[in-house]
């Protein structure tokens, strides 16, 4: 049976072989644009920004090393900066401490301490909203209630030497009023005090940059500053003192 | 008018054609895949390249976190500190020096004035309870108390009390003494140290 479509085989051929140069050239074109050409269009951003990526890796790290050579270098003076802020902001509540340092400015102001007390601001424990969560510090505090007798310009001393203290102690308010039992210049005071304490535990992270710049003006000033106030060399065995009442502790919540 | 008369055979017109056609195709394909060649070779050129910086990069980069990794102690330092001046920092900028306030305080206290009760109410207050001689001394001493000129005082405190007011005035026959109780407000941004 004859076919009805007449293929003449050796026109075709004919034909192959004429275009032959055409159509390898063209196969080797469409094989260079689907493996070679649309590959690499597609990568090829990512590959940039991989690269962009490494590059400021590279300076984020070589930076890094950097700061961390310098520090390294000026080990001493970081060892004593650290020193200095811990004796300014403790790790941990040291009440002990904190109570005998407070007795201490006061019977060295002139006062003489009726009653020393204390309990915990824990912001932990607190109750915490969104909008609360905002403006939570970032920091624990001890407060400090003292009650002394004394006179204005021995409250003024007392309050200066709490001021330029090495371990902080905020005077949160304070009142006083004329003590009608004594002479007509004693004064009853009581001084609601706050020493703030944070704990820091931070890690070695390769990547992330060291923000700690020893140099830098805003730093150094403020360790010229904490330099200033004065240290209180305090042994936890040493006597709150006989005229103490007692100290009392109780815990309370932020609200 | 002379007329060309083309005796070339329909054959060979139509050899000639399928030659011509030949030749541009094959032009046009070598052109084209050597126009794609070259277009290959560039990107194929930029990918590589690419890629041996990235390699680069991150042979540099293990080594210097190696090197990081060495100073872990020292980072842990730096980051500890670097966390507590910043909160240090914020402490001292915000704190309220109560000891200059108290001073100012004296300073602009007439002497025949007595404090009887002196309350900090916040941050922006004071309440005051005490006796005077006179009512003069009274209106004295709160006009001394918010006195933008007064000299007796740390000059940077002249504007500490913002207002003060007089919420009552009782005479005292018995102890020949008025006695006073005053509110006074102060701008507690004055008792910050930079």
């Amino acid at each position: 049976m004859k076919s009805p479509i007449n293929i003449n085989a050796e026109s075709i051929k004919q034909l192959f072989v004429n275009f032959l140069v055409p159509i390898v050239a063209l196969g080797l074109t469409g094989a260079l644009i689907f493996f070679v050409i649309l590959p690499s269009v597609k990568a090829l951003p990512g590959l940039k920004k991989q690269l962009e990526d490494k590059t400021m890796l590279e300076q984020q790290l070589n930076t890094k090393v950097g700061d961390l050579n310098k520090l390294v270098n000026f080990k001493t003076v970081v060892d004593e900066n650290s020193s200095l802020v811990s004796n300014a902001l403790t790790s941990e509540a040291l009440v002990p401490q904190l109570l005998t340092q407070v007795d201490q400015i006061a019977q060295d102001s002139g006062l003489k301490v009726d009653k020393l007390s204390y309990s915990f601001t824990d912001p932990s424990k607190a109750p915490v909203t969104d909008a609360e969560a905002a403006v939570k510090p970032a920091f624990s505090t001890v407060n400090v209630n003292l009650g002394v007798l004394g006179n204005v310009n021995q409250l003024i001393t007392f309050l200066s030497n709490i001021e330029n203290a090495a371990r902080l102690v905020d005077v949160t308010s304070f009142r006083y009023t004329l003590n009608d039992k004594s002479d007509v210049t004693a004064l009853d005071m009581t001084i609601i005090l706050k020493s703030p304490y944070v704990f820091v535990e931070s890690n070695a992270v390769t990547d992330d940059p060291i923000t700690l710049n020893i140099s830098d003006k805003k730093f150094t000033s403020l360790m010229d500053r904490i330099k200033l106030l004065k240290f209180y060399q305090i042994s936890v065995t040493k006597d709150f003192g006989d005229q103490v009442q007692e100290s009392t502790e109780s815990t309370s919540s932020v609200h | 008018m002379s007329q060309s008369i083309n005796l070339i055979p329909q054959q060979e017109k139509q050899e000639q054609v399928n030659v011509q056609l030949v030749e541009v195709s094959t032009v046009v394909a070598i052109a084209v895949f050597v126009v794609v060649g070259l277009i290959s070779g560039y990107l194929f050129y930029q990918s590589k390249t690419i890629k041996d910086k990235i390699a680069a990069h991150e042979v540099t980069i293990t080594d210097l976190r190696s090197q990081i990794q060495s100073k872990s102690d020292i980072e842990i330092i730096a980051r500890n500190l670097s966390a507590k001046s910043k909160v240090l920092s914020d402490i001292l900028s915000s704190r309220i020096y109560n000891s200059m306030l108290l001073k100012e305080f004296q300073s602009r206290l007439p002497a025949s004035i007595t404090i009887e009760d002196f309350s900090l109410v916040g941050n922006t207050e004071i309440d005051l309870s005490g006796s005077a001689d006179t009512y003069i001394t009274i209106a004295k001493f709160i006009n001394l108390l918010t006195d933008k000129k007064f000299i007796g005082g740390d000059p940077a405190l002249q504007n500490l009390f913002t207002s003060v007011s007089l919420n009552s005035v009782t005479a005292e026959s018995a102890e020949n003494r008025i006695k006073f109780f005053i509110a006074v407000t102060y701008d507690n941004k004055a008792l910050l140290k930079k």
